[in-house]
């Protein structure tokens, strides 16, 4: 039986790997050979001194018949294989260095990444309540103007920025350090399989491949590639997504990132970046070059008004200065808060009240949804 | 006729913590010189046959000529130990006229162990023997000297000290020395204890764990207190005894007898007056938390009952240890069943536990020190299982302490010449005081907020509407199940008590939810 595409490719991509083949030769091999069906054929008869041909005949056909015993096992339903001489090679990508030969996806394919606009967020993976917050309107806003959101599926901000896309009903794709077939992080399966639905999920690395520390910053390179634009939300010092912006530099991509507090040090990387030269964003029409047509229908995105926030914000203290002194409390609390999350003693020493009125005041906030504890702090939420 | 070489004495086996009447008998047969131990002993008890033999012949007398047989009644019972010692060698002496028994004797009990040369030494759980003894009427007990302060507290038993066979042969034949008895009587007083040191004075910062220790300490609620290495929160768990009362007299004979039976309390130290407190290390095995082994023995939650059980790096204990653990903070008692014996041992202990919140520790520190994320964390504290951490009522979050707060003086906390643990400890004093009105008033015994079993927990508690309502309020919020709501509503409860307010108020309910046991994660999701 002939082998399909998905298998042609797998085996070519995993014998080119043992080799150490260059990305660039492979798309050269590729256009030669015409097209991934044409791959066998090439291979086998070519007599080209720049490549080890025969060498990766041999690899790619013992390549071949392991992938053909797993690979019902290994090909997920709705999937597929584009090659940088298919029509539906993500035009951007192409621009790049090291553009990646083959893309092994899962999902419905890849137009929407040829759309007017893309943008890559990216972020820690350990994220604070604000970078959590900040990404899930920013994406909201961006895919209300027909951005299409491309992100790294990793925990957090990752995380974040696909399920912000999903909610607000844009597709969005997930660039993975592993095979497409593997779900890495494991906790992200459910996500995984509505990002399939609704874009893509895609990889470089042939199926099965297991997640491994160096997959990730060469990930990184068709991260930036993707997208005209690439927004860091939240990323602390000794940040990866540092990686990914350079990337983005390199390869003249916009590279914009979301100021954060100075106190609370979950910002560091994103205001390193800003002192390089990165665009500061704070809603998403601070992104260069985003299609303005859509702008005015964007705006009635909740969540977004500061008008209204503040309106909300003293609504809440008078409803509590009715009862004396406490409103009083809630507001210096939400004063601290603002800066950084804290614990109990800590905002009971910079309020200067006593552990038990703090505890009132912050319990009153939390009914009302102002304040909530994350990862053990009290931290300021924001009114949606 | 010829007299019958036969006798009987009295003593008596452990089992658990309470001792069990033995009969011990011999009988000198004629025939080849043998000497013969019948009656479920271990090796222990076959050893005795030497060094009884031997203690015998160094105190002067002669050991009988002929097949000496022995036999412990019930046989049924499986013994252990060198306490049956001394009985043996009365009984041996006695049934070869070596010893002329008094009147009493029938009725005396006795017990110890013998050494080579006749002397008698210490055996463990003098208080459990005694106390059992007693119950089955026995007035006279003959024992080792080292167990006279144990046996002062026990009423209406003589108890007689001795330090040689040949003494013990005396007092058997009832003849006591009146001036030794007197002198035994006379109890060391023990020094009065006015100048504990300021324990948790010498803590710095960590106000909202002094707080949530007096809270636990004052209703018995469970704590976890999380937080970086190296916070402090062994410091702060080594101090919770500091504060809590001492001991009643009752519960003191309940807590010695444990420690008798155990024998680790020192055999000259009398009845506890402290609470106890048990640091138990994280290699705990379940068999050492909850007790256990050939002939059972007390684990440390039994070692910890009325006192302060410390478990440490809660979240490096083995699942199986943990598991263990459920039934004695429900019930407050161990139940263990073995092949041989079924046994109940009493473990109403305080239960406080340390841990991190997260594998790097970090995760409360501000400034975003901590890069665990969310699922690593969950991972780390999934090893505590949900019941158990159900369980918990308070939790207690502990950061760092800075610097200046650690360098600056203390000396502001005194007031009128008391400390902070006294003043403290009177809090908890007060607070008990008025828990146990509350109980008393429905005839409850149990009375701790923490314990205590009420179908009406609004109208036993006193919760005003407008608390009962705010309670109510963030419960739902944050989706507390009915034994996490009455938690809360029991940590107001104690804090009410704290702060002797009659009715528990809002303020009270919101520092209960401060405490209450909360995963560090965000609970609103986004």
């Amino acid at each position: 039986m002939k082998p399909s595409r998905w298998e042609i490719a797998a085996a070519f991509t995993k014998a080119a790997a043992a080799l150490r083949v260059t990305h660039l030769a492979r798309a050269s091999m590729l256009d030669r050979a015409g097209g991934v069906e044409g791959l066998p054929l090439y291979l086998k008869e070519a007599d080209d001194e720049s490549v080890p041909c025969r060498e990766m005949y041999r690899l790619y056909s013992a390549c071949l018949s392991s992938f053909k015993a797993e690979c019902a096992a290994r090909k997920p339903e709705e999937s597929g294989v584009t090659a940088v001489t298919d029509k539906d090679y993500p035009a951007r990508l192409l621009q790049i260095d090291q553009a990646p030969a083959v893309l092994f996806w899962r999902g419905t394919g890849l137009d929407a990444l040829q759309g007017d606009f893309v943008v890559t967020v990216i972020g820690s993976r350990t994220p604070s309540f604000y970078g959590l917050e900040v990404t899930r309107r920013l994406c909201g806003q961006l895919v209300g103007r027909g951005v299409t959101i491309v992100s790294g599926g990793a925990r957090g901000i990752d995380g974040q920025a696909h399920m912000s896309a999903l909610a607000a009903g844009g597709p969005t794709f997930a660039v993975l350090g592993c095979g497409v077939d593997i779900v890495y992080p494991k906790e992200h399966h459910r996500l995984f399989d509505q990002i399939a639905r609704s874009g893509a999920i895609l990889s470089e690395y042939y199926p099965g491949t297991p997640p491994r520390r160096h997959h990730f910053p060469a990930r990184n390179r068709i991260l930036a590639g993707l997208s005209d634009a690439v927004l860091v939300t939240e990323a602390s010092a000794s940040s990866g997504t540092l990686i990914t912006a350079g990337f983005a530099a390199d390869q003249g991509r916009d590279v914009c990132a979301v100021p954060g507090s100075i106190l609370s040090g979950t910002s560091r990387s994103c205001h390193d970046l800003i002192r390089d030269g990165a665009v500061i964003v704070e809603r998403a029409d601070d992104i260069p070059r985003i299609p303005a047509e859509r702008h005015e229908t964007a705006d009635m995105i909740p969540g977004d008004n500061h008008a209204e926030n503040a309106a909300v914000l003293r609504k809440g203290y008078s409803d509590s200065d009715s009862r004396g002194k406490a409103g009083g409390h809630e507001a210096r609390i939400l004063n601290i808060l603002e800066a950084a999350p804290l614990t109990l003693a800590a905002i009971a020493a910079n309020s200067g009240l006593s552990l038990r009125t703090a505890a009132l005041s912050l319990a009153v906030l939390q009914s009302k949804k102002l304040v909530c504890l994350h990862r053990g702090l009290y931290t300021r939420t924001f009114n949606r | 006729m010829k007299k019958m070489n036969y006798h009987r004495t009295l003593s008596c086996a452990m089992t658990g913590l309470n001792g069990v009447l033995v009969e011990i008998e011999v009988s000198v047969l004629p025939g080849l010189p043998s000497f013969e131990i019948s009656g479920r002993g271990d090796s222990a008890i076959r050893e005795s046959r030497d060094r009884v033999r031997a203690a015998i012949r160094h105190s002067g007398y002669l050991f009988p000529k002929g097949r000496v047989v022995a036999s412990y009644a019930p046989a049924s019972l499986p013994k252990q130990g060198s306490a049956f010692d001394l009985p043996l060698a009365l009984a041996v002496l006695a049934s070869s006229d070596q010893a002329v028994p008094s009147g009493d004797a029938p009725m005396t009990a006795s017990f110890g162990e013998l050494s080579l040369n006749g002397r008698v030494k210490p055996v463990s759980g003098v208080l459990g023997r005694l106390f059992s003894l007693r119950e089955e009427g026995i007035r006279h007990v003959i024992g080792p000297t080292e167990g006279e302060r144990e046996a002062s507290s026990v009423k209406s038993i003589r108890y007689e000290g001795v330090e040689t066979l040949r003494q013990a042969v005396l007092r058997y034949s009832g003849i006591s020395p009146e001036s030794r008895a007197k002198q035994g009587m006379v109890m060391s007083e023990e020094k009065s204890e006015e100048n504990t040191p300021d324990v948790l004075g010498l803590i710095r910062g960590q106000t909202e764990g002094i707080r949530a220790c007096t809270i636990a300490a004052a209703g018995w609620h469970p704590i976890l207190l999380m937080g970086a290495p190296g916070c402090g929160k062994t410091t702060l768990a080594t101090a919770i005894p500091s504060i809590l009362p001492p001991l009643s007299e009752e519960e003191s004979v309940e807590v010695s007898r444990i420690y008798s039976a155990a024998g680790i309390c020192s055999f000259s130290g009398g009845l506890m007056k402290r609470r106890p407190f048990r640091y138990t290390h994280h290699t705990v095995t379940p068999a050492a938390l909850i007790g256990g082994g050939l002939f059972p023995k007390p684990g440390e939650c039994t070692l910890a009952h009325r006192g302060v059980l410390f478990l440490d790096e809660l979240t490096e204990v083995s699942p199986r240890t943990l598991d263990a653990l459920r039934e004695p903070l429900e019930t407050g008692e161990v139940r263990l069943s073995r092949a041989d014996w079924n046994m109940v041992f009493p473990a109403e202990f305080l239960f406080v536990a340390a841990c991190n919140p997260c594998r790097c520790g970090y995760l409360l520190e501000p400034h975003g020190r901590c890069q665990c994320d969310d699922m690593s964390v969950r991972r780390h504290l999934s090893r505590i299982n949900g019941p158990l951490f159900d369980r918990f009522d308070l939790i207690v979050p502990m950061t760092r302490v800075d610097t200046r707060t650690l360098l600056a003086v203390p000396d502001k906390r005194r007031e009128r010449g008391r400390s902070l643990t006294q003043k403290t400890g009177e809090q908890v004093v007060s607070a008990w005081q008025s828990q146990k009105k509350r109980a008393s008033a429905r005839g409850m015994s149990a009375f701790h907020n923490g314990s205590v079993q009420v179908s009406d927990p609004e109208k036993y508690f006193s919760i005003s509407a407008e608390a009962m309502r705010f309670a109510g309020e963030i419960a739902d919020q944050s989706l507390f199940s009915v034994r996490s709501f009455l938690s809360l509503l029991r940590i107001a409860r104690t804090i009410a008590d704290i702060e002797k307010n009659e009715q528990v108020s809002r303020g009270d309910i919101a520092e209960a939810y401060h405490f209450k046991a909360r995963l560090p994660f965000s609970d609103t999701r986004i």
